[in-house]
């Protein structure tokens, strides 16, 4: 698939609403994020994040409205997918097979040839953990290596489902760092409830509220209390 | 609808009558053949009704709309109603005229295949809720379907003891007009009270599914 | 291909390091051989025995490749990959199972039931095999099914086992032929009726898989 040379959206969601069993999760979503952006997506828990994520994927039709990439509407063309890298909340790591074995497989079935699999060990820092079972990793390093399998085809889209969820000081400040060293060159879109990573990492922030999402302002603008506030009525 | 279903009690009370006190006694199997004009009629609705669960089901995952989901639940609920209704007919008709409650000819077998085929979609519906419950019972409404004929084939292989066909034949019906008649009437009434329960089923999920969508606030 | 054999291999993999599915299925056969043996003792003929317990192995089996998925699915999904090629990886890899199942019982049908099946191995073989893919053809689209829809994975038997009847019924006829010293040419309606089962649900399973999988 080729680029439309005017369209400056990596994304973009129009009139998106998304129901499961006529119970609608997002309404009227409407979002465009420019290629080499970092946004963030604020929500309180089951506020839709992992669904917006997994629309922008392709993984989800939505009920109303489109979802295009990188200027095209998505009918989940193989295509598409090839330019897209998920990490969402659960590893998608095989639990029995090595490190290695996974990312061997995962670049086979992107077609990505094996010596990008050996750079991927290196780069990431990975190459300790080579034989090691999934199962046996932290959850810090099971991400680590959920980056790399994201990453080795090379995506211009990169999402994140709550990446920072569930890790410790240096495995967080190592994701940061890692995202950092993504954005621009990609579009990065990662789902949170932390205000803080918001604020550090990306270049806008928007928040999904009763299933529908604010207009994304810069990081620096977010309100804390209002926040707190908005978190709160979700859970009532 | 209404006028569906009151045409059609009319019909079945009508045709009943005349199938069970009017029309003439067979010379060979005596009364119980009476139960043809229920049986026949039920194998037939049976088959109209599996039919429309099979297009409903196709269109359901081609377009994607709701509404053909709703027309093969009800389908696929009065069909396995009907075909209930022809194995019962059918056995208590064998009975006395074969000596024996049962055989694995090729269509007892097909039906009865059938009948766990369509339990089984019921069942799926039932604890599977939802879109995905919808799209998974559909696959099984159209496996359904086009595993009749190796059903029929397979049974063939075996043996075939059911009555030649004496009403679809290609060399016209054998039945006299005397029994014609009464048959073709009661077909007849079983199909419009078919459609007329159909009709309302489908209303009601219908009903159900815009009050849903009210309620989620998601029109 | 190339992304078929890989899929396939994956599961094949993981078949290797835990072998879960090959042991309860394989056990539960073994079992079936052995209480349709004693408790049939005479009446039970080896076909009916044989493809009840590979009947029964598979309604087990087949749910798991698709259980082990679960997370996993969204990453097959998300590459690309044609849906279809998941579906003819998960159903090889079914039948590559069920294949080692049927294998592994012969010696125990041997033994206990008729000897003939070593004189008549090579023909058996038709059989066995289309038999085997026409459970797998049909049990990988219903694993598939019961594992998007998180149904229990008791309905399997509930839902496959009617479909399955024409191709089981072809199957014992095939079989009981073969082993009562007939020519394949003696069986060849059975072995026909095998083969378009094969051909249709293959076909039919290939297309309503990729539905299934849809959101």
């Amino acid at each position: 698939m080729t680029r439309s040379g005017s369209a400056p959206w990596a994304v973009e969601l129009a009139g998106v609403t998304k129901s499961f069993d006529y119970r609608p999760v997002l309404r009227g979503i409407d979002l465009r994020v420019r290629a080499g952006d970092t946004l963030a997506v604020l929500g309180a828990n089951g506020s839709g994040k992992s669904t917006l994520l997994r629309l922008v994927a392709t993984l989800l039709r939505p009920t109303r409205g489109t979802v295009a990439l990188f200027g095209h509407i998505t009918q989940s063309v193989p295509g598409v997918r090839r330019r897209i890298g998920l990490v969402p909340h659960q590893s998608l790591l095989y639990e029995t097979l090595t490190v290695e074995e996974n990312l061997r497989f995962f670049a086979g079935l992107y077609g990505v040839a094996p010596p990008h699999v050996e750079a991927a060990l290196q780069d990431g820092g990975l190459s300790s953990l080579r034989r090691r079972r999934a199962r046996i990793l932290s959850r810090g390093q099971r991400q680590q290596v959920d980056l790399a399998r994201a990453l080795l085809h090379d995506p211009e889209l990169l999402l994140l489902d709550e990446p920072f969820t569930g890790l410790d000081l240096d495995a967080a400040a190592r994701l940061a760092a890692a995202i950092r060293r993504l954005s621009g060159a990609r579009t990065v879109i990662f789902t949170t409830h932390d205000l803080a990573e918001a604020r550090a990492l990306s270049t806008g922030a928007a928040v999904l509220r009763a299933g529908r999402l604010q207009p994304t302002i810069a990081p620096a603008a977010l309100d804390e209390a209002q926040l707190a506030a908005w978190f709160r009525e979700h859970r009532s | 609808m209404r006028l569906l279903l009151i045409l059609g009690i009319t019909l079945m009370l009508f045709g009943l009558t005349w199938a069970l006190v009017l029309a003439p006694t067979e010379l060979i199997q005596g009364p119980p053949q009476r139960i043809m004009y229920l049986h026949v009629p039920a194998v037939l609705t049976a088959y109209a009704a599996l039919g429309i669960v099979f297009i409903s089901s196709v269109l359901f995952l081609w377009r994607r709309e709701a509404r053909w989901d709703r027309l093969a639940l009800a389908a696929a609920e009065l069909g396995v109603l009907f075909v209930t209704m022809t194995l019962v007919t059918g056995s208590l008709w064998g009975r006395p005229v074969w000596g024996t409650w049962w055989t694995w000819d090729a269509r007892l077998t097909t039906t009865l295949i059938l009948w766990f085929i369509y339990v089984g979609y019921l069942i799926v519906r039932a604890w599977a809720p939802g879109e995905r419950g919808a799209r998974a019972a559909a696959v099984i409404g159209i496996v359904g379907v086009l595993d009749i004929p190796l059903i029929h084939w397979s049974a063939i292989l075996l043996r075939t003891l059911h009555p030649q066909p004496t009403v679809f034949r290609p060399e016209g019906p054998a039945l006299p007009a005397s029994m014609l008649i009464p048959l073709a009437i009661n077909l007849v009434a079983f199909l419009t009270l078919f459609l007329a329960l159909l009709t309302l089923r489908v209303r009601q999920e219908d009903t159900l599914a815009r009050l849903v969508e009210i309620l989620e606030g998601g029109a | 291909m190339r992304q078929l054999l890989l899929l396939a291999g994956k599961d094949l993999r993981l078949e290797w390091r835990s072998r879960e599915i090959v042991i309860s299925m394989g056990l539960l056969a073994l079992l079936l051989v052995v209480v349709l043996a004693a408790a049939g003792a005479g009446t039970v003929s080896a076909p009916a025995a044989m493809w009840v317990t590979y009947a029964f192995g598979a309604t087990l089996g087949f749910t798991r490749t698709f259980a082990i998925e679960r997370d996993h699915l969204t990453a097959l999904l998300l590459a690309p990959v044609d849906r279809g090629l998941i579906y003819v990886a998960k159903g090889m890899a079914n039948w590559f199972a069920l294949t080692v199942v049927q294998a592994a019982s012969l010696p125990l049908f041997g033994a206990l039931f008729t000897e003939s099946i070593w004189t008549h191995l090579p023909a058996l073989a038709l059989p066995l095999i289309l038999g085997g893919l026409a459970l797998s053809v049909v049990g990988t689209l219903f694993g598939a099914l019961i594992a998007q829809t998180r149904l229990r994975e008791t309905l399997l038997p509930i839902l496959m086992l009617p479909v399955m009847l024409p191709a089981l019924v072809a199957a014992v006829g095939a079989t009981t032929g073969i082993l009562d010293g007939q020519p394949l040419s003696a069986v060849g309606a059975q072995l026909q009726l095998l083969g378009a089962f094969d051909m249709l649900f293959a076909a039919t399973g290939l297309l309503l898989f990729d539905v299934l999988m849809g959101e």
